[in-house]
């Protein structure tokens, strides 16, 4: 089917101008309108923060094999951990997936020339780039020891580290993302191709929009909490200080009203990814599509209902515990939704063994890991024991790490093709794959079982149990592993630009708007604007295995 | 996904041929106003969340403290916040009435209605900051270090029926924490209305492309209202809290 | 053109009726500060001055935007999107409950204390409770 509306005049790829040949000079990078350059532009600063930002995790791991920490003072340790956090947090997840592939694929997906608003879109990276010094600063003067959540009254009375200046990095960066967020919002509802209904749309895409809602609903709300940080460190104002009578918990219940439904952000649009690779390589539309693209927008609704379950151990109310523990239970829901309706479309679809498709296997893995041990954290009586321990970084590095950045891993690989119109190989994408996957195990499992057994987070002493070592130290060994996985890519990957085979428009034979355009796409995306008949996941089984058994029988000649 | 692609030219699909208030990447004028209209929602959306936490944080305060805020709040004219009150709502008509004019494209009268709400976000500042702010702050009623609670600092305040003094400083500090945010935050809102509208009425003046587009002069009105939106709420919460 | 939906604009009276009543109104938000407005069941309590303020100040807020911002005469969407800023701003409402139900606790809460950033006392069965019971507590404190 593909084949049928692909570009009919083909000379070599080299031959036709696209996004990235259209001109070489860096004003032409820096000043773009165009969301395919600036997903590029994004996707450069997002990796080399996620570089700064395994380094710190890097260190973390290496102090925690001795039970006495060697390496560095607490201090150090203190100030580590918080890079990592708010790197991680703000400056590569919360940015990864919709910022690089939504930005590049949302306008393509639609049909549409471009965002709403392409300038809007531009100084959303260049407010992203300056959140990002703002943090590098902090860092190189000393960093910041608060933790990536700001928790008052240590932020604003007593500590001595850079926490001004990394908030206004988080505030500006979250303004970044708000942008982004109005940018979809406005492309999704108004610039969808002719004929391209609501239920038509890829569920990347409606996955995208309950990001983009949360996005604007949230981010404005952490973005006043923060500033209101800034103003009790400045000016001695006292809204979260108890000194004068104002309550430390307030700062949390706010924080946590954008920060819950900001672990949404990250995490969904990764589910998105995950739907569109799922279908793709089991030749079969998402089973369940609309429930698929009403839990996305449910996740995001209920999202805002939970905060309070990061609090069930401060003074706020118990009975307002109970009740944010039932509604934490319910977010379960539509995710189970997801997980199912996935495990569905593969179960008897033609399955095509393809780099994209075992990174979203690996998310299945992790994510269904993830979110169950979620559920534990959400029980009231359980969460009085594992709170503050290891068993939480394991459970959110399980969604975060093995959610969000396998799904992106997957997309990257994906949607590669489509970005730079080469192929890398397939043998490579699959085995880091998998060394990603069990790397990750290895690293965060034995985080679970030490966590269940008491090891405080945010510490780098243990010498009070010593027998914790060996899952430090297995932990550690497993982030080694980890580390592999994520540096092979960067290097096949970045090869396949130059010496990659050429792709061709659809080397995936996938179904999206998004391949019937050449590969990289032109500066317009498409030559002819697309009028769109059919839904995004019309795979034609009986069509397929002609097409495989064709292929098959040239490869004998 | 099957498509079939139109079989006129690209460029008479692009269709900014005739219009040059279109830009590129839409098709045609009804969706790029409603495109400007949606985000610009969307951009007030955050807005009101941005204002409804620090709403929500005087309510959660204003609760615990209900006596406490009644007594601090004496040291704000509602006279005062009833002229600013005034003014922004004046203010607020003129700029429905400039993108009225902005609709039928005359833009001498845009310019003129503009003018008048810029003159009236001035007069709103000079009153907020000259008026209500300064005496406070020469009088060591800022927040902070500074800050005095005593006879002295509050002689001019002070009238019968109500004991300020009664009021533990910590807690009036924590009132003008608020009002001091809530009020300053929504002043630096009306400082950058008055730049976008001085740019908006150097646009008109010049008659350029985007002045020709009603709908950057509609999108600066949502603003400018929205400002005023905070303000119908900030003026009886802070000046007219009852006994 | 197409967009004519968009140029739908009110003619410039109901601009200035609404106008006049904004200004009616502030000057009855005003007005009702000054009086006393008994709470039935409580008549000290400021609530209903507290009510009717609020409720003032929301059909003014009401006016502004249905008017002025001319969210009643544009298209579903626009309207879509300028009631769900005003909705989920609501939502954060949910932190009251928490206040609320702080000193509902069998411990001295946040409610019940002066304010300070000390951890609760721990929890003391009711000593009033003791005094009017005092001997069988006492026989069970001796166990």
């Amino acid at each position: 089917m593909s084949a049928v509306a692909g570009p009919t005049v083909a000379p070599g790829p080299e031959e036709r101008t696209n996004y990235l040949n259209k001109s070489h000079t860096i004003k032409s990078w820096l000043l773009t309108g165009d969301h395919k350059r600036i997903a590029i532009l994004y996707l450069i600063s997002v990796s080399f923060f996620f570089f700064l930002g395994s380094l710190a995790a890097s260190m973390i791991r290496l102090e925690l094999t001795s039970p006495t920490g060697t390496m560095m003072s607490s201090e150090a340790y203190n100030k580590m951990f918080t890079a990592h956090g708010v790197i991680m947090i703000f400056f590569f997840l919360i940015p990864a997936i919709p910022a690089v592939l939504g930005n590049f694929l949302i306008p393509l997906m639609v049909g549409a020339r471009d965002l709403a608003f392409p300038r809007l879109n531009l100084a959303s990276w260049y407010l992203y780039v300056l959140g990002g010094l703002f943090g590098i600063v902090a860092i190189c003067m000393g960093g910041v020891d608060t933790g990536w959540t700001f928790y008052t009254p240590y932020s604003s009375l007593y500590s001595n580290s850079q926490v001004t200046l990394t908030i206004c990095g988080a505030f500006v960066a979250g303004f970044s993302s708000i942008f982004t967020g109005i940018n979809f919002i406005a492309t999704i509802h108004k610039m969808r191709a002719p004929g391209l209904t609501w239920f038509k749309l890829p569920l990347f895409v409606w996955a995208t929009y309950a990001t983009s809602i949360i996005i604007v609903l949230g981010t404005p709300v952490v973005a006043i909490t923060l500033l209101l940080v800034v103003a009790e460190r400045v000016f001695h104002f006292g809204v979260f200080s108890p000194e004068l009578g104002g309550d430390p918990v307030l700062f949390q219940h706010l924080f946590w009203f954008y920060s819950h439904p900001a672990v949404y952000i990250m995490i969904l649009p990764g589910m998105g990814v995950i739907s569109e690779l799922i279908a793709c390589f089991s030749r079969r539309k998402v089973f369940g599509y609309e429930f698929v693209a009403f839990s996305s927008l449910a996740i995001a609704g209920i999202g805002f209902l939970v905060w309070g379950h990061h609090m069930f151990v401060t003074s706020q109310s118990m009975y307002q515990g109970v009740v944010f523990s039932f509604l934490t239970f319910l977010v379960a829901i539509p995710s189970a939704i997801k997980v199912f309706n996935w495990t569905s479309t593969i179960y008897k679809g033609s399955v095509h063994w393809n780099a994209p498709f075992v990174w979203a296997l690996g998310f299945m893995g992790l994510f269904l890991i993830g979110g169950l041990t979620g559920l534990y954290l959400g029980s009231l009586s359980t969460d009085v024991h594992l709170t503050g321990t290891y068993f939480i970084v394991a459970h959110f590095h399980y969604v975060m790490v093995g959610g969000t950045i396998m799904a992106f891993m997957g997309g990257l690989h994906f949607w590669w093709p489509k970005m730079f119109g080469r192929m890398y190989p397939d043998s490579w994408g699959k085995a880091s794959a998998i060394i990603t996957f069990f790397g990750f195990n290895f690293t965060f499992f034995p985080q679970f079982v030490v966590g269940y057994l008491g090891m405080p987070r945010r510490y780098h002493y243990y010498y009070f149990e010593p027998t914790w070592q060996v899952w430090h130290v297995l932990s550690t060994v497993g982030a080694s592993i980890l580390a592999i996985g994520f540096i092979l890519p960067a290097f096949y990957l970045t090869w396949s630009i130059k010496n990659g085979k050429p792709a061709g428009p659809n080397p995936w034979g996938a179904k999206g708007l998004e391949w019937e355009t050449d590969s990289p796409p032109p500066t317009e995306n498409f030559r002819h604007p697309p009028i769109v008949t059919e839904g995004a996941y019309n795979y034609d089984p009986v069509a397929d295995a002609e097409a495989v058994a064709k292929s098959a029988a040239k490869a004998g000649d | 996904m099957a498509t079939s692609t139109k079989s006129s030219s690209p460029v008479e699909q692009h269709g900014h041929g005739h219009d040059p208030l279109l830009h590129h990447q839409f098709e045609d004028m009804h969706q790029q106003t409603e495109s400007y209209l949606v985000g610009m929602w969307s951009f007030l959306v955050t807005e009101i969340m941005f204002f409804g936490a620090l709403f929500i944080m005087y309510s959660i305060y204003r609760w615990k403290y209900s006596h406490e805020f009644w007594e601090v709040h004496n040291l704000l004219d509602w006279k005062l916040g009833g002229i600013n009150t005034f003014i922004l709502l004046l203010s607020s008509f003129s700029m429905a009435m400039g993108v009225h004019y902005a609709t039928l494209k005359k833009h001498a009268l845009v310019n003129r209605c503009l003018a008048f709400t810029v003159l009236c976000a001035c007069a709103f500042l000079v009153i907020k900051l000259g008026w209500e702010w300064w005496p406070k702050w020469e009088h060591n009623l800022f927040p902070g270090p500074g800050f005095e609670w005593n006879e002295h600092s509050l002689e001019k305040y002070i009238k019968p029926g109500s004991d300020l003094l009664s009021v533990s400083p910590n807690i009036a500090q924590l009132f003008l924490s608020l009002y001091f945010a809530m009020t300053g935050l929504h002043g630096i809102h009306v400082l950058v209305g008055i730049l976008v509208l001085v740019g908006l009425m150097v646009l008109h003046k010049k008659q350029t492309p985007s002045a020709q587009d009603y709908v950057n002069t509609e999108m600066v009105g949502l603003y400018w209202h929205f400002v005023d939106l905070v303000w119908i709420f900030l003026y009886p919460l802070f000046y007219l809290i009852p006994k | 053109m197409a967009s004519d939906s968009h140029l739908n604009h009110p003619p410039v009276k109901h601009y200035v009726f609404n106008l006049v009543v904004l200004t009616i109104l502030m000057l009855a938000t005003i007005g009702a500060a000054q009086i006393h407005i008994p709470t039935p069941g409580n008549p000290e309590s400021p609530l209903m001055n507290n009510v009717v303020a609020l409720f003032i100040a929301t059909i003014k807020a009401g006016l502004v935007v249905a008017v002025f911002m001319g969210v009643r005469y544009t298209t579903t969407l626009v309207k879509m999107w300028a009631y769900t800023g005003f909705t989920w701003f609501t939502l954060m409402f949910i932190m009251w409950c928490d206040y609320g139900t702080r000193n509902w606790e069998p411990v001295a809460g946040w409610e019940g204390n002066p304010a300070n950033a000390l951890p609760r006392e721990p929890y003391r069965p009711e000593k009033k409770a003791a005094g009017e019971h005092g001997e069988s507590h006492g026989a069970t404190e001796a166990h």
